[in-house]
């Protein structure tokens, strides 16, 4: 390995578990906007030298098991018998090691030089998990190392590993059978095709990408002579494989793994047995989402934006900046900083004093539910109702995390095991789901609106997840996934993390929405001083003035609610505290634009991350979708006997 | 006449007479093999059947006989398909071989690891042994599906009896593999189970497909 100068390791491994912060890491590329971002930044090749030797990574798609045969692991499986590389890098997740290291011995029979990174030490000791490094080495004969990717523990040590890596001596020996099968096919494929128990077991479970791979690559005669092999097996191979492998891997675990006597607490395990009830589950969720709204929108969305909003900015930083700008004599140019759409008085005010509290006030209360280990309970006391839609408990992750910020939400839909729960989790994170930023905003607005109001607004967006979700799960083809969890015990959260995660978060999104913010007010200080702005009103005029009964301003929040939900509700905002809208037309418009496309960047994600026809397929139908639905409620909410 | 073809001839009366007929040409329709007047004869001579014209009537012990050869046949079908997972038209022929020679001890064990089936894949009834007579009598059978278990009790898991290959790997690959001892925690709104000191939430629809030993007395 080491007269060679340049090295390609394929870096495969499970979903989630780090394998882009990882491959950052070792490349020295800056960890934080990789893990903050929650693998948004999808790394495909990274490269780096050590030692002089140049490394390249390939980084795949995540992948369940690669006897599936889904198109997750179609990446993997096809970079492994096209030898792309020549070693492998495994990335796993120390809290759940039994399925890492399945997949382990399942990567190490292919053959080439292996080196497994075990990721997420820190979760797998906080959870009680003692492993056994160099005795895990021993057992698997190769290179194992600990890491935390997305602090950068443990990486340096991983990049002096590498050179290191070795094939594994290791074989899991399976029923004769196999066995023999296995011996045939490596006698049939010998002189041309490098054969590797992985390769072999692939081939036995007839798996429809490496039969057309060996199509292609061997002559008809030998092709036929493997498929007469796998004809003559009785049983069921993956089977047979998986439980061999199983039963292995667990023995081996019972030397590695120590568990540590978890501390008893019985208050917590009470918690966490009546939040997973279907009755007491249901108030415990009551009592946490009142909470929620006491903490994200009161102290956050109320006290915090009011004074930071009112006090900071307006009273004092506003006047300050007018006063610093009045050397210039242009009114023009002075506008375009401070005036009613100027980019510091709107623009960063808005960014700074408005969005900012509020979405730090919800990932510090998202990350103390994460660490308190809260979500998964979540999972199971929804699941039944999340089967309706053609989901299951797990989807309720990305539709949680969607409340901070949609984009990233549709990057983590890729947990969802079927494509076909993906789509349904995007629609209705489009549809439904305002992020955390537009969320500001609507608090603000619905201030003078009456209870009912809000209930109004919070019925309508539940029965259109239910109507959307059941809709297009009779639609869209395929099979929903099962749904088995493992569910943690309840602990006390650690501040220290809880504080470095909402840190990290808000960072994230901040350095995502502030420029969008500046420029944003900036174009509409153009298009208002060049007086387009009335042109598009006119435009639009029959749809928003005679059929949702809004004024004809309503156009322009529309329309740049297109690129940023949050940025069409300001305008809103502004229009209200002017006395435009009426309590009734509050709330249609706010309905209207939740329902609208949430933003440009998110559109941009889900066309990268689905395609281009999906993405056009959801603006096609979402934006006459969200009029409709307005004049809907328009028109119902005016029929109501009492007001708003 | 050999064992073997005395069990054939027994098991195509039964067949017969489960479709209402005890008419040899009948009878000779439900076997496989040639059944000969002198065969006929033997089995009036060993005791295990009665003639008059054209039709058969087992004794006593004809057809003590007959139903555990239908016995073996039917539970080695159930053992095929349930837990081997072949199709019905696969076992046909190794159930015909298992039916001949599986001890009585043996009977019993499949028996009571199926948890005393009533019918065979093809919907025919299978004849209960004095297990299933007993267990009747004493608790409900032993090896039930993970969903017939109650809060609270503790059971091994038998085995996983699932179409999917998928669910197969999945269940397999959070550990579940035969001889784990859990412990059933809550079965609304999602079943969640103990084992290794960790909790899985999975659904019902799952949890039909596991297959389990009550402990006794958890």
């Amino acid at each position: 390995m080491n007269d060679k100068k340049e090295i390609n390791i394929l870096v495969a491994g499970g979903i989630n578990v780090g394998k882009t912060s990882v491959c950052l890491g070792l490349a020295r590329k800056n960890v934080y906007i990789a893990s903050s971002a929650s693998s948004k930044i999808r790394v495909n090749t990274e490269d780096f030298t050590y030692k002089g030797v140049r490394y390249n990574l390939f980084d795949t798609p995540g992948f369940n098991n690669l006897l599936n045969t889904s198109e997750d692991e179609l990446k993997t499986k096809e970079s492994l018998l096209n030898q792309r590389c020549n070693m492998i890098m495994h990335v796993a997740n120390a809290r759940h090691i039994m399925r890492s290291l399945i997949t382990a011995v399942q990567l190490i029979e292919f053959d080439m030089p292996f080196i497994l990174a075990l990721n997420m030490m820190d979760e797998a000791e906080k959870f009680g998990n003692n492993i056994n490094i160099q005795k895990l080495a021993k057992l698997l004969d190769v290179g194992v190392s600990p890491t935390i990717a997305n602090e950068g523990a443990g990486i340096d040590n991983l990049r002096r590993s590498l050179i290191n890596a070795k094939r594994s001596s290791l074989m899991v020996r399976y029923n004769p059978i196999i066995e023999k099968s296995l011996d045939k096919v490596k006698g049939i494929l010998a002189p041309d095709i490098h054969f590797s128990r992985g390769l072999g077991i692939l081939v036995l479970i007839n798996d429809s990408f490496t039969i057309d791979w060996l199509r292609k690559n061997l002559d008809d005669k030998r092709f036929q002579d493997i498929m007469n092999v796998i004809a003559s097996i009785t049983g069921d191979v993956s089977l047979m494989v998986i439980s061999t492998k199983t039963h292995f891997v667990k023995k081996l675990l019972a030397e590695v793994v120590h568990k540590d006597e978890i501390k008893k607490r019985p208050a917590l395990e009470l918690i966490g047995n009546l939040s997973t009830h279907k009755v007491y589950g249901i108030l415990i969720l009551g009592i946490v989402l009142t909470f929620l709204y006491l903490f994200v929108g009161k102290l956050g969305a109320e006290l915090l934006v009011n004074f930071f909003d009112g006090t900071v900015f307006t009273n004092m930083l506003n006047p300050m900046f007018a006063r610093a700008l009045s050397f210039i004599p242009s009114s023009f140019v002075r506008d375009a900083f401070v005036g009613e759409y100027g980019m510091l008085t709107m623009g960063l005010r808005t960014a700074l004093a408005i969005l900012l509290p509020i979405i730090v006030a919800f990932y510090f209360a998202f990350s103390f539910l994460e660490d308190f280990g809260y979500m998964p309970r979540l999972s199971v006391l929804l699941n039944n109702m999340f089967r309706r839609i053609g989901l299951n408990g797990r989807a309720i992750l990305p539709i949680i995390l969607g409340f901070s910020c949609v984009t990233m939400a549709t990057v983590s839909t890729r947990v969802l095991e079927e494509r076909k729960e993906r789509l349904i989790t995007i629609l209705i994170l489009v549809l439904v789901i305002p992020c955390s930023a537009k969320l500001a905003v609507i608090v603000a607005i619905l201030a003078p609106v009456s209870l009912i109001g809000i209930f109004i607004i919070v019925a309508v967006l539940l029965i259109l997840m239910f109507i959307s979700g059941f809709i297009s799960s009779k639609i869209i083809p395929g099979a929903s996934s099962d749904f088995i969890m493992e569910i943690f015990p309840l602990r006390i959260p650690s501040m220290k993390a809880v504080l470095f995660k909402t840190y990290r978060n808000s960072m994230f999104l901040l350095k995502e929405a502030l420029p969008f913010f500046i420029y944003g007010s900036f174009c509409l200080f153009l298009l208002d001083k060049m007086g387009v702005l009335p042109f598009l009103d006119a435009l639009f005029s029959p749809v928003v003035v005679d059929m949702l009964q809004l004024p004809p301003k309503f156009t322009e929040a529309y329309i740049l609610s297109f690129f940023r939900g949050e940025a069409g509700i300001i305008i809103l905002l502004d229009m209200a505290f002017n006395g435009q809208l009426s309590n009734i037309q509050i709330v249609v418009s706010v309905i209207v634009i939740i329902v609208s496309i949430p933003c440009m960047t998110n559109l941009l994600m889900i066309i990268k991350e689905y395609g281009l026809k999906f993405g056009l397929f959801l603006v096609m139908l979402i934006m006459p979708l969200s009029l409709l639905i307005g004049v809907l409620v328009n028109y119902v909410i005016r029929l109501l006997p009492f007001a708003l | 006449m050999t064992n073997h073809k005395i069990e054939e001839v027994l098991e195509s009366i039964w067949t017969a007479k489960e479709k209402g007929s005890s008419n040899i040409n009948d009878i000779k329709r439900e076997s496989k093999e040639e059944i000969t007047v002198q065969e006929v004869d033997e089995l009036v001579k060993s005791g295990l059947i009665n003639t008059s014209g054209e039709k058969i009537d087992f004794t006593v012990k004809g057809e003590e006989d007959a139903k555990n050869v239908i016995r073996r046949h039917r539970l080695a079908e159930r053992l095929l398909t349930d837990v081997l997972k072949r199709s019905v038209d696969e076992t046909e022929e190794t159930a015909c071989e298992f039916e001949h020679f599986l001890a009585p001890e043996i009977t019993q064990g499949i028996c009571t690891l199926l948890g005393h089936p009533k019918t065979c894949p093809h919907g025919s009834t299978i004849p209960p042994g004095d297990c299933c007579l007993q267990a009747r009598e004493t608790v409900e059978s032993v090896v039930i599906p993970l969903d017939r278990l109650h809060t609270g009790e503790s059971a091994k898991v038998a085995y996983i009896t699932t179409q999917s290959h998928p669910r197969l790997h999945k269940l397999l690959s959070f550990g579940f593999t035969p001889g784990l001892t859990i412990r059933l925690h809550q079965k609304s709104p999602t079943f969640i189970i103990e084992c290794d000191k960790t909790q899985l939430a999975l659904e019902k629809d799952i949890a039909k497909d596991i297959f389990v030993w009550k402990k006794e007395g958890a």
